[in-house]
């Protein structure tokens, strides 16, 4: 008791400390249930963290960090991975440098706060003990948000159990690994705000419900865990893409936040991001800049040239730690340390003949003034470079779309016995398309008929758009951008649920929940949705279980029964979407629809972390790697 | 309200509290420790019978997977004497792929008279596989305190089924 009351003492004396606390509570989670589904998403990112590289990239970035960490922008030391000439590491000027520099400083503080963890407590408890907080966080505000005591007391009580259970299964975390710890905590939490800001998008567009479920259909039905603890770009990307949409939204409706008053500070912040997002990812961060822009400005109330020097003031800071780094590494601000094609050679083709075409075009400009033009000619042209360079890998991407029908189709369908689809590396087929790893995008079928009914504005005065339709047209260009950037690139390899275009998962998963006939057939029969997806997960995993058991030799099996499952559901889903029915039964058969794909998804996530990728059985917390022990199904 | 914010005090204090017990501050209590290293290829195995496999097949993938899967069946084995940690190997050869395949089993005092000894899957990729048929080894030894040996090996055909 007196504990409390000291707690509450605190509380009542520091007001301004409150006030902070509140703003940031809202700023980042904007209500308790966005708070719910952050703490819902850490817990299970938690339960299918490895504490193990799965791909040699990572390597790149741990090792990075490592040198970060102790004051070297240059790799340094190797104590990652087999040597520095892992992938993604480059050489400039005889030193190697790391890649993904953003992700690599925002860990930074992670880094030193587990070393000093480290110093005072065994790491393995401290953090078996942080996601047990995490647990009960979850718990105690489910509590507060079902206003039932039980809820948290019953809630608690469990939680203590399962620190308990993991407790006496511990085993010691090696405590000179810190660097992949922190790297594999930053992007686990940047991971967790995909869902937060895509709940927070839909609760202000609809209702906090469809929030809520698309939210769940996010976490559930997408390969988000799987990525969530790995040090790679993509689930920042994602993130960011969604944060964009979010900011969008908010420029086109009045304010009500107690941090931002203004609209358009927001349409700066969703060009700051972007600005911020290159410091990890240029060639990407490229991609989205053109797609907001080409969004944003043509559909903008407000295009003075006062706002547009103001939004560009924004970007321009937003840019600078990229910059920075740029300069630091290369010498050049705009030479990231990664080119924007990673095979160089046809980036660099398209970049040589670029610059060949404007020489000839200013040599017919006549002698003065191209002396005298010169000068801003190359700086026009090194401006326009890195764009020239994005068209080229988009044109690009739409000529395989064109002439490689089969590998499009591999990627995005069906990805089976193909061997162009296999890794290089390792002989299974352990690459499946995107609408294997998340069937529930097949819904996005359902947007034919509504776009047979869409009126396009038919004369400029109708140019501005609403919030939602400027969202709409976002996800729609980036979703476009993003398959035609990566689909030159077929077939591609090592990429476990199609990870290049990750950011078609939180795009798709928005795009399907706005169509009419998902967004009612959720919001009358959520509890049927959530009851399918329940029941999915705990007897179609059982099912499943047994079926891997029975039937399966090794891990490209495995993934390919699981594909196979997936686009079983994925044919009557789609089939339901494109109806596009949502009163009384229908209705009801695309809630169970929705659940039952967005399930098989969750079976795969959990199998795969437990089983196909166990990566040694490296699971942070020691009831799952005893969970993993226990289990072998082939 | 007041019992559940104390519940939850409580669970959070115990939580605080292990863990801080947990590290270098109370060097008298390990929570988290290495499980004990056992001391392997010890003791003594007699086999007083084999029973090898007939047949190893290499097939094709289901559910579309793109690779052939090494499938060998189990080997039975039977002591008439074991103590201690001895370790049985088996092993595949195939010469022909240049491929070789052991799985190593540990014995311990919850092996009873007879065992079955399994070899690990692993998979070829279609361009491995050129023909219908390939001659493999099978090979089974033990290693204990009396050193490495073999126990028993024989010529399989490996046929391949698509």
């Amino acid at each position: 008791m007196t504990a409390t009351g000291f707690v509450g003492d605190l509380r009542q004396r520091a007001t301004a400390l409150s006030d902070i606390r509140r703003t940031a509570y809202a700023v980042l989670f904007g209500d308790r249930l966005g708070l719910i589904v952050f703490l819902a998403t850490v817990v299970l990112f938690g339960l299918v963290w490895r504490t193990a590289f799965l791909i040699t990239d990572s390597y790149t970035l741990a090792n990075g960090l490592y040198s970060l960490s102790n004051g070297h922008v240059a790799l340094t030391d190797a104590v990652y991975g087999p040597g520095l000439e892992t992938p993604g590491a480059n050489r400039y000027g005889g030193q190697r440098f790391a890649r993904n520099y953003g992700v690599i400083v925002l860990s930074l503080p992670v880094v030193f706060a587990l070393d000093l963890l480290t110093a005072v407590v065994e790491l393995r408890i401290a953090l078996v003990a942080l996601w047990s907080l995490a647990l009960l966080a979850f718990v105690v505000q489910c509590g507060h948000y079902t206003d039932n005591e039980w809820v948290s007391v019953g809630g608690s009580v469990v939680v203590l159990g399962l620190f308990g259970l993991n407790v006496a299964l511990a085993q010691p975390l090696d405590a000179g690994r810190t660097h992949l710890y922190a790297l594999q905590l930053t992007h686990l939490l940047i991971a967790a705000f995909t869902p937060v800001v895509l709940y927070r998008l839909f609760s202000r567009m609809r209702t906090r419900r469809l929030g809520f479920l698309s939210a769940v259909v996010l976490t559930a039905g997408t390969p988000l865990a799987f990525w969530a603890s790995v040090p790679k770009r993509h689930v920042v990307t994602g993130t960011v893409v969604v944060c964009i949409a979010y900011c969008l939204y908010r420029s086109r409706m009045p304010t009500d936040g107690s941090l931002i008053t203004q609209r358009r500070t927001f349409r700066a912040l969703a060009y700051a991001l972007v600005g911020l997002y290159a410091w990890v990812h240029a060639p990407e961060a490229l991609l989205l800049c053109v797609a907001v822009v080409v969004v944003d400005v043509p559909t903008a109330q407000d295009n003075s040239p006062r706002t547009l020097a103001r939004i560009g003031v924004v970007f321009a800071l937003s840019l600078l730690p990229f910059i920075v780094t740029n300069i630091a590494i290369s010498g050049s601000p705009i030479k990231p340390p990664r080119v924007i094609s990673r095979s160089g050679s046809i980036g660099g083709d398209i970049a040589g003949s670029a610059s060949g075409d404007g020489g000839g075009g200013s040599g017919s400009g006549g002698g003065i003034s191209r002396t005298l033009l010169a000068p801003l000619f190359t700086l026009i042209e090194r401006g326009m470079q890195p764009l020239v360079l994005l068209s080229g890998e988009l044109i690009r991407g739409l000529d395989t779309i064109q002439q490689q029908p089969n590998d499009v189709y591999h990627a995005f369908v069906r990805s089976g016995n193909a061997s162009g689809a296999l890794d290089i590396a390792g002989e299974e087929s352990v690459n499946l398309s995107l609408l294997e790893s998340a069937p529930v995008l097949v819904a996005m079928v359902g947007a034919l008929p509504v776009l047979r009914r869409l009126r396009l504005p038919s004369s400029m005065g109708d140019r501005v758009l609403g919030a939602d339709r400027v969202v709409d047209a976002f996800a729609v260009t980036a979703f476009v951008g993003v398959v035609l950037l990566y689909a030159g690139r077929l077939p591609l390899h090592a990429q476990v649920t199609a990870r290049y275009v990750f950011p078609l998962y939180p795009l798709g998963v928005y795009l399907v929940m706005r169509l009419p006939a998902v967004r009612e057939s959720l919001t009358n029969h959520w509890r049927v949705f959530l009851w399918t997806v329940t029941g999915t997960v705990l007897i179609g995993g059982q099912l499943a279980l047994i079926f891997v058991a029975l039937t399966v030799n090794g891990i490209g099996e495995a993934f390919q029964l699981h594909a196979l499952l997936g686009l079983t559901i994925a044919v009557p889903l789609g089939s339901w979407a494109v109806i596009g029915r949502s009163e009384g039964m229908a209705g009801q058969t695309g809630a169970v629809l929705l659940g039952a794909a967005t399930g098989v998804t969750t079976v795969f996530l959990l199998l795969t972390s437990i089983e196909y990728y166990a990566l040694g059985d490296s699971h942070l917390l020691p009831m799952m790697r005893a969970l993993a022990e226990l289990v072998t199904l082939y | 309200m007041e019992q559940t914010r104390a519940v939850i005090t409580g669970v959070t204090s115990v939580m605080l509290a292990v863990t801080l017990l947990s590290g270098p501050l109370v060097p008298s209590v390990t929570l988290a420790s290495e499980p004990e290293p056992v001391a392997l290829e010890t003791g003594n195995v007699t086999v007083s019978a084999v029973e090898m496999p007939d047949t190893v097949t290499l097939e094709a993938g289901s559910y579309g997977a793109a690779s052939y899967y090494l499938n060998a069946p189990p080997i039975h084995v039977q002591f008439s004497n074991r103590t201690g940690r001895p370790t049985l190997v088996y092993e595949l050869t195939i010469e022909e792929l240049g491929y070789s395949r052991t799985t190593n089993h540990f014995l311990d005092e919850s092996t009873g008279d007879a065992y079955e000894l399994t070899l690990a899957s692993d998979t070829f990729t279609d361009a491995e596989i050129q023909r219908e048929q390939y001659n493999g080894t099978v090979t089974v030894s033990k290693r204990d305190d009396a050193g490495h040996g073999v126990v028993a090996t024989r010529n399989v055909t490996i046929s391949v089924i698509e």
